[in-house]
């Protein structure tokens, strides 16, 4: 870069950082920290996001910057490490930078680190154990079969490496619970409660794992029921026992319940749950030919085909995003649940209400309610 | 064109990236050897419409981005104007990371095409 270059940068950013303070608003900062991004300042780019969102907390755009400015960082301490690695082996780096490429949402690359670092020290429990979280990551997001198997066998192998790893105890004990294994959970527990006596978080679990029994022992069986059904046998890690068999009338119950919850967030217009040619609705739906529905219903059914013969599975989530706001579908099974809602809105919080609306629903008789 | 769409497909959990025209004629494209272009061209064409069509009969004209998520992928549309960027991820990328880099390359790519037509 030269000099007349460089001269004109600085003035450009000395315009908008004194634009940022006299006028603050979300894309002042945001041309600020691309500015900053271009010429490969990350900790400014850093600083003025964060900036940024102390002022305009919602502001999406900021959000993203700040994340993409984290990854920057992420990025250079990868390289920091790779090169650390190259001269002079060891599982504690290995495992660090697995750990990023877990935070990065990188999976291909947190298994490739694993691996090397296991080709090289092969009775490092804690690579293991770094395997079986990301494995675990996977299977409590996508509910997939084989990830949760892989992650318990992760889970096995580190404890045979260190038989007193509390933390794979505790993931072993958790997982077999939440998809229904109950004689192992327990199994588990009974070990952690003997290492750590007294330990609130064991007890809590132990006490919650005491009331349930066992419906099968096989954990094949198990995985591949939650992978069926799309839900775990008892809620999500954090959220308490959650169970999938509703009744259908309690499930109804549960739907109705959800989409008013949906529809109460702040700029949701219309919220629809549709099974068939049935579908509840709230917000400014008219009736059952309403055209929102129907878009819904052509939106997933092409994303379902064109996720399929491209090859990437079964659709699961859509948002379509303009200057209308979002459009945002979530599918399971024969289930769609679909939201418009205003720009700006909380996007995220309205989707995890949708995909626990959907996953919870799947019991639900066709003789269901609706309009 | 390439040089942007080869610099795209460098992010973590990228598969590929390809720039096509509302009628689902493939413009330029960067794609894993796995992913057929004449495939990702027809489908995206396909779903690009059938979302357009949908959502005009709600009265909405169109949409700027759609973000579809699939149990083994991503796919990211982003509406160029005169055509569409297909992005084609694999299903463990951070979608809020990788989007910022998707959109500044469809800023890139709006200005070329405005450029070329």
């Amino acid at each position: 870069m030269n000099i007349l270059q460089r001269f004109k940068i600085s003035r450009e950013l000395a315009r908008l950082e004194k634009k940022a303070r006299e006028t603050p608003s979300p894309s002042t900062y945001v041309d600020m920290a691309q500015v900053y991004i271009n010429l490969g300042m990350v900790d400014q780019t850093l600083r003025v996001a964060e900036e940024g969102l102390a002022l305009f907390p919602s502001s999406e755009e900021l959000k993203r910057v700040l994340k993409f400015a984290k990854k920057s960082k992420l990025n250079h301490r990868i390289r920091e490490l790779r090169s650390r690695i190259n001269k002079q082996p060891a599982p504690v780096l290995y495992r660090e930078l697995a750990s990023i490429y877990m935070e990065l949402g990188d999976f291909g690359s947190v298994q490739g680190t694993c691996e090397e670092c296991l080709r090289r020290f092969p009775e490092d429990d804690g690579t293991w154990l770094v395997l079986a979280r990301a494995r675990l990551k996977n299977f409590y997001r996508d509910l997939t079969a084989q990830d949760g198997l892989e992650a318990v066998r992760c889970l096995k192998k580190a404890l045979s490496l260190n038989p007193a790893s509390g933390a794979a105890l505790r993931l072993l004990a958790e997982v077999f619970y939440r998809v229904g294994a109950i004689g192992q959970a327990q199994e588990y527990l009974e070990k952690l409660r003997g290492m750590f006596p007294g330990e609130k978080e064991v007890e809590a679990l132990w006490r919650e794992v005491s009331t349930k029994t066992s419906r099968e022992d096989d954990l094949d069986v198990l995985f591949r029921a939650v992978e069926e059904k799309g839900a775990l046998a008892y809620g999500p890690p954090g959220s308490g026992p959650k169970s999938y068999t509703f009744a259908p009338e309690q499930a109804l119950a549960g739907i109705k319940k959800s989409l008013a919850q949906i529809a109460s967030v702040d700029g949701v217009q219309k919220a629809a749950y549709i099974k068939g040619s049935k579908a509840l609705v709230r917000g400014e739906i008219r009736d059952a030919r309403d055209p929102f529905l129907r878009a819904a219903r052509v939106i997933a059914r092409s994303a379902q085909r064109a996720s399929r013969r491209m090859d990437i599975g079964n659709f699961n989530k859509g948002i379509v995003e303009g200057p209308f706001g979002n459009f945002l579908i979530c599918c399971l099974g024969d289930v769609t649940a679909s939201v418009l809602v205003d720009k700006g809105s909380r996007v995220d919080k309205v989707l995890s209400l949708m995909q626990d609306m959907v996953a919870s629903s799947l019991y639900v008789a066709n003789s269901e309610g609706g309009r | 064109m390439d040089k942007v769409l080869a610099e795209l497909n460098t992010a973590v959990g990228v598969k590929g990236s390809a720039v096509v025209t509302k009628d689902g004629i493939l413009v330029k494209s960067a794609l894993d050897p796995g992913l057929k272009e004449e495939v990702v061209s027809a489908l995206s064409s396909f779903l690009i419409s059938t979302t357009r069509r949908a959502l005009k009969e709600c009265g909405i004209d169109t949409f700027d981005r759609f973000i579809l998520t699939s149990t083994h992928g991503k796919v990211i549309l982003v509406n160029l104007q005169e055509a569409y960027l297909v992005v084609v991820a694999d299903q463990f990328i951070n979608i809020d990371l990788t989007l910022v880099e998707i959109m500044s390359v469809a800023r890139k790519l709006r200005n070329m095409i405005k450029i070329e037509v």
